[in-house]
């Protein structure tokens, strides 16, 4: 009887490796439950900022900013440990010795950072509502939100990809991630605090603010995703 | 050299032909910039800023505003500027460079450019923020310029943070090499995006006027000057950093 | 002195300290990186040396020849 063996197609390597990342995680639930809790500690700790802050302070300005505070340290956390388990169990060498394309690593691995993000992002936006805006009048485009979310979701979780795989190498890994993580998505945070800021708010003409931001995000997202992509090669196999 | 007869060790060479005009280059950045220095404070006329009520003869020249001496330091701090970004595309350019060939060597190149880039880019920011200083009066501010050299700066920091961690010289090489290039295309979508979202807080201040012939030739003497002076850092550093490999390299192969 | 003058002169006394500062921080920001690179090869030389001394003792042990 013949033994018919085919190449897998880069999509199903590409799918493999995914599941493989969700798999482990939701057996564990390591990861999202850090960064969760840290979500909620992050949030007491502007609680504890914001507390004698008197009734004149629009908190409505400064919510988009602290809402990408959030989410840069929350996703700082999650970066670290998503190559720190695989360089602890030798999960890393397994997939390298697969004759499979670097880049589709890549891309898995930051598909997996995105979808962790997502759900960190869903739990924490309604715990930030909860805290900090119920009194507040929002914008009437507020649930044009999702846009900075997902642009700066994607682009972060791409740079922080390839940065956590160059400081899992390195020695005090997690102060080395967010030593290169914040200065090199620094227009990225500009960009999408600025769109966030403008749907919140929702002040006349935020609109002009929101599109500018936006498509300067989107920008840097194609880039530096781009980059990171074709520069995986070199980081992963040195 | 120790020479073992058998098979020739490898040292890392040093000592090329650039490497003599490295102190004349110096020499000559230093009389171009000390020429430079003289002009922009006697050669060129102070610029003028608000008008008072009453016109003086000063000099041999009516003079009917205030006078700008804040301005003198644009002449080091521009050329400093362009310096420090051209220091960075060279460093870029050899991180390529090494990430096509594996060379050692060009991993040398690329972290001694990005040295020479942060020493530029520290005058930018001490020439620039005591500017900032005295005619905005504070000590900083989020202008789209500030803002872009101070996370230049981060990032070139935070290069040399990441060459320190790493033991290993092959993957420091790759791992500084890609941090390069991304530094370096990062720079730019930062500076536009910090100038063209404008700041609820902050004005964006930007105040451009053009140059008179007399501060041009200025600015382009101390340009030379600068570039030579740079080219100069540049490789002296090499040749002493490649120096130190190579003292290594031996003291390896004595104790084989 | 002439009150016009002293207006002109307003904004150059003040902002002396600050040029001055300037252009002297620039100085010493240059200086410090010349006396790394010099400081750096004062010592690869002074290595270079005791290594050709023990090249030298090496070789009147004849452990390593010509």
């Amino acid at each position: 009887m013949p033994v018919s063996l085919r190449k897998p197609s880069t999509f199903q390597q590409y799918k493999t490796l995914l599941r493989k990342d969700l798999e482990q995680e939701f057996r564990t639930k390591e990861m999202l439950t850090s960064m969760g809790i840290y979500a909620l500690l992050v949030l007491i700790v502007f609680g504890a900022a914001l507390g004698q802050t008197t009734d004149g302070f629009n908190l409505l300005q400064a919510a988009g900013g602290l809402l990408w505070t959030l989410l840069v340290f929350t996703s700082l956390l999650g970066l670290n440990r998503s190559f720190s388990h695989e360089k602890e169990q030798g999960c890393l060498e397994g997939v390298l010795l697969v004759p499979l394309d670097r880049s589709v690593v890549f891309l898995a691995k930051a598909t997996s950072n995105v979808l962790f993000l997502l759900v960190v992002e869903v739990i924490a936006l309604p715990l930030f509502y909860f805290f900090f805006l119920t009194g507040q009048p929002l914008g009437s485009g507020w649930p044009l939100l999702f846009v900075p979310l997902l642009l700066g979701t994607v682009g972060m979780a791409g740079i922080g990809t390839l940065l956590s795989t160059i400081t899992v190498n390195t020695r005090g890994k997690d102060v080395m991630l967010a030593v290169l993580f914040v200065p090199l998505t620094f227009p990225l945070l500009y960009a999408c605090a600025s769109a966030t800021t403008a749907v919140i708010v929702g002040a006349d003409g935020f609109m002009d603010v929101f599109f500018l931001s936006s498509v300067l995000a989107g920008g840097y997202d194609v880039i530096m995703v781009l980059l990171s992509w074709v520069l995986y090669d070199f980081v992963i196999t040195a | 050299m120790a020479q073992n007869r058998n098979k020739p060790i490898k040292l890392p060479e040093g000592g090329q032909r650039p490497d003599q005009w490295g102190p004349w280059a110096m020499l000559a950045g230093a009389v171009l910039t000390t020429v430079g220095f003289l002009m922009a404070f006697l050669f060129v006329g102070p610029v003028n800023g608000a008008a008072v009520s009453g016109v003086e003869m000063i000099g041999g020249s009516m003079v009917s505003s205030k006078l700008l001496l804040s301005q003198k330091i644009f002449f080091f701090h521009m050329p400093a500027a362009m310096i420090s970004f051209g220091a960075l595309a060279f460093g870029c350019y050899y991180c390529v460079r090494f990430l096509m060939t594996k060379n050692q060597r060009f991993d040398t190149c690329a972290s001694v450019c990005m040295e020479v880039a942060l020493l530029f880019i520290v005058c930018t920011m001490i020439t620039g923020d005591l500017w900032t200083r005295f005619e905005w009066g504070v000590w900083w501010t989020w202008d789209p310029r500030l803002t872009t050299y101070l996370i230049l700066m981060l990032i070139i920091i935070a290069y040399f943070v990441l060459r320190s961690a790493l033991d290993e010289p092959e993957r420091r090489a790759v791992y500084s090499a890609v941090i390069g290039i991304i530094a370096f295309v990062d720079v730019p979508i930062c500076y536009m995006v910090t100038r063209l979202i404008p700041s609820s807080l902050h004005p964006v201040v930007l105040r451009e006027g053009g140059m008179t012939g007399e501060m041009g030739a200025t600015v382009a003497v101390i340009m030379i000057g600068m570039v030579c002076v740079g080219f100069g850092l540049y490789r002296m550093r090499f040749r002493q950093v490649r120096l130190a490999q190579r003292v290594e390299a031996v003291k390896e192969a004595l104790d084989d | 002195m002439n009150p016009v003058l002293v207006e002109i002169y307003s904004t150059i006394l003040p902002s002396a300290p600050f040029l001055i500062g300037a252009y002297a921080l620039m100085w010493c920001a240059v200086l410090v990186y010349v006396f790394i690179i010099m400081r750096g090869q004062k010592k690869a030389e002074a290595h270079m040396a005791v290594l050709e001394e023990e090249l030298e003792e090496l070789r009147k042990k004849g452990v390593v020849g010509e």
